[in-house]
């Protein structure tokens, strides 16, 4: 009888028109919210609190959950179109997707990020249906120590980012981090490099850098030619090939397993997800038909299929233990406890209903996406065909409105322009910008793991090093973690490359033997 | 063979620029240290930071050691500075940077609005002087549908 019950509240958003209406219409305005920069899951999520406030807490579950499924998808849009990410989950997107569509081929890009984003997010939400306690259980036993390593794992994308030059991409890594520094520390209150100046002291937004070094920067560098014409796109070939999609399969499998138990962790998100997944595909992917940053297909599926199964991720610890998985999930949360609920281990019993019906919605949401997120891309394509003349200082506009929006402070846009400029002399002087976001990021991260950890080993170093080769969970990702640094060594790509030929070899060999048959 | 590598016109600078920036940040969070000290505190992670930053800089001047001049010739400081000049800002990008510091600064004094739709004129006018009429009214289009957009549909507020 029970089961018969949870199986009805599962399929309510499907059979109750009202739920499918909301949940589909949600999705279809997340994907433009996150389409334009400047707007954001989270603004759009703030905003439906108090628009919600009055409803019945199912309408208002699919109302939030349709608007975060689609605005993860919509953040693609604007960082493959404008190279301004629409959100920070759609950085790793923009360093293979501005260049598709710089080639003409920005309807192709849009395609297969609704197409992948669609399977991450089924994906996702399998496991969120199947394995909930298991990932959520797993989650729980990470320590900071655990934390600061997957961050460091993270911060190893820098290698493969600095085209060209790795101590660059170090350097500016380095330069991320410490800008991530500025400000009151959050733990203290104490000032750091604010020199008493209350502008400086709310710090610098990781969003603000983004956009200043992508979007900002980008017009910039495009106004330094006004001769080139705008690429035609083509937009005859939108929804990938099923081929395609099967080729991409084994990718899009572990960078959704990979995504599902990023989102789950308490204080990661899409971003981190959607970089390890990049940093993943660059690592695994041997041959890619095009090079990864010159606009990869598997530069695109990698991310977008992590970071939406990031969403239905972040909803596990919220669901089983009231621990909000990313900012979204936390005013999620929010709106439960508005509506009585107290989410944790209970809420699957004592309000069953709730808990099936959101593992629901995630289905419908991830359906609509893929209808959704193939809407609209002839029209969106055509935006990169707009005259520079009128597009560019469009874009810096856009800059100034998306870095004003994240704290409501004109300090922002300054922050934003300052960015912008920097990253106009980088990309001149081939300084890679993409460590630099990848160390904003990470930063908090970093440090906040890397204090609560040395407090915990009581600011013993020995202590606290030890700690890593004595708890077993800690002593693998160090394992991992030693690989990754290995892996990237002269010594092991010389290797790789040597097998990789030989194999080659072996395989020419064995084709010439039968053709002489 | 493979030939030598060839810097850009006022690169080498540029990487002693970003190294002098490095060592000022390291000595800051130094300074920071000390008054902070302690392996967990304030000030640890800062300095980690500033040393990366600080050995990407160094070692990519290292790394520069062997490359060869942009111009084999010897130029006077302004001859280069001219160079550099021209490579740093090419046709109208220098009048665009400004326009972007104008903008920022009349952006309090004049609203959004008006400011925007003056930058929006001025950038497209000056990239291509041709239908000053059109440039216009595409700039009031542009103003509208972000003011429309943020302002009125999804209440956000403007700067």
């Amino acid at each position: 009888m029970e089961f018969i019950t949870n199986l009805g509240n599962l399929l309510a958003p499907i059979t109750q028109p009202t739920y499918l209406l909301y949940t589909v219409a949600s999705v279809f305005v997340g994907v433009y919210v996150g389409a334009i920069p400047g707007l954001s899951a989270t603004m759009a999520a703030s905003l439906l609190i108090s628009f919600t406030f009055s409803w019945d807490i199912l309408s208002a579950m699919a109302v939030m959950i349709g608007v975060h499924v689609g605005a993860v998808y919509g953040g693609s849009r604007s960082a493959i179109l404008l190279n301004i990410p629409g959100a920070p989950a759609a950085i790793a997107t923009s360093w293979d997707g501005y260049p598709l569509a710089l080639k003409g081929q920005a309807g192709r890009a849009i395609g297969t990020t609704a197409v992948q984003s669609f399977i991450g997010g089924i994906l996702g939400t399998i496991v969120m249906l199947v394995a909930s306690p298991a990932v959520a259980s797993v989650a729980l036993k990470f320590t900071p120590r655990d934390y600061l390593l997957l961050a460091l794992m993270g911060l190893m994308l820098v290698s493969s980012l600095g085209e060209g030059s790795t101590w660059r991409a170090i350097m500016g890594v380095g330069f991320g981090l410490f800008i991530g520094c500025i400000g009151m520390d959050a733990s203290t209150g104490l000032q750091r490099f604010t020199f008493g100046n209350t502008y400086l002291m709310q710090g610098v937004s990781y969003i603000t850098v983004m956009i200043g070094l992508f979007g900002m920067s980008e017009a910039l560098m495009q106004m330094r030619d006004m001769r080139t014409e705008a690429v035609r796109q083509d937009v005859s070939k939108i929804t990938p090939r099923l081929s395609d999609v099967f080729r991409y399969a084994p990718l899009t499998l572990q960078c959704s397993a990979l995504g599902v138990f990023v989102g789950a962790l308490p204080g990661t998100g899409g971003d981190i997800a959607a970089l390890l997944a990049y940093d993943h595909a660059k690592r695994t992917v041997r041959r890619p038909e095009v090079p990864f940053g010159q606009g990869a297909m598997e530069g695109i599926v990698a991310p977008e299929s992590a970071n939406n199964a990031s969403v239905p991720g972040g909803y596990i610890p919220l669901l089983t233990l009231g621990i909000p998985g990313d900012t979204v999930t936390a005013i999620i949360l929010g709106a439960l406890y508005i509506h009585g609920l107290h989410p944790g281990p209970l809420l699957m019993t004592q309000s069953a209903d709730v808990f099936w019906f959101i593992i629901g919605t995630m289905f419908i949401a991830n359906l609509a996406l893929l209808a959704c997120g193939l809407t609209g891309i002839k029209l969106f394509a055509k935006i990169v065909e707009i005259p520079k003349y009128i597009l560019m200082p469009a874009i810096i506009i856009l800059s100034v409105v998306g870095s004003y929006t994240v704290n409501n402070s004109v300090t922002d846009i300054y922050w934003m322009l300052g960015f912008g400029v920097i990253g106009y002399f980088l990309k001149l002087y081939h300084v890679p910008i993409g460590p630099i976001i990848l160390g904003t990021i990470l930063r908090s991260l970093i440090e906040l793991n890397y204090r609560r950890g040395i407090a915990i080993a009581f600011y013993s170093v020995p202590d606290y090093i030890m700690g890593f080769f004595t708890h077993p969970l800690s002593l693998g990702l160090l394992i991992f973690l030693v690989f990754m640094i290995f892996s990237q060594s002269a010594v092991y790509k010389k290797w790789a490359d040597g097998r990789a030929e030989a194999r080659e070899l072996r395989k020419r060999s064995r084709k010439a033997a039968k053709s002489g048959k | 063979m493979k030939g030598k590598k060839k810097f850009e016109m006022g690169e080498h600078s540029f990487l002693w620029g970003t190294l002098v920036v490095a060592i000022i940040f390291f000595a800051a969070a130094v300074m920071l240290y000390r008054a902070h000290p302690g392996v967990g505190g304030d000030a640890a992670f800062p300095v980690m930071a500033a040393f990366i930053m600080l050995l990407g800089a160094a070692l990519s001047i290292l790394e520069v050691r062997h490359w060869e001049p942009a111009h084999p010739e010897r130029l006077s400081l302004a001859e280069k500075a001219v160079l550099a000049y021209r490579m740093l800002f090419p046709d109208k990008t220098l009048i665009m940077f400004l326009y972007v510091l104008l903008y920022a600064l009349i952006l309090g004094s004049l609203g959004f609005n008006i400011a925007t739709f003056l930058y929006l004129f001025a950038s497209m006018i000056t990239l291509r002087p041709k239908n000053i009429l059109r440039s216009g009214l595409i700039a009031l289009g542009i103003t509208a549908g972000i003011w429309l957009i943020f302002g009125v549909a999804f209440r956000v507020r403007l700067p």
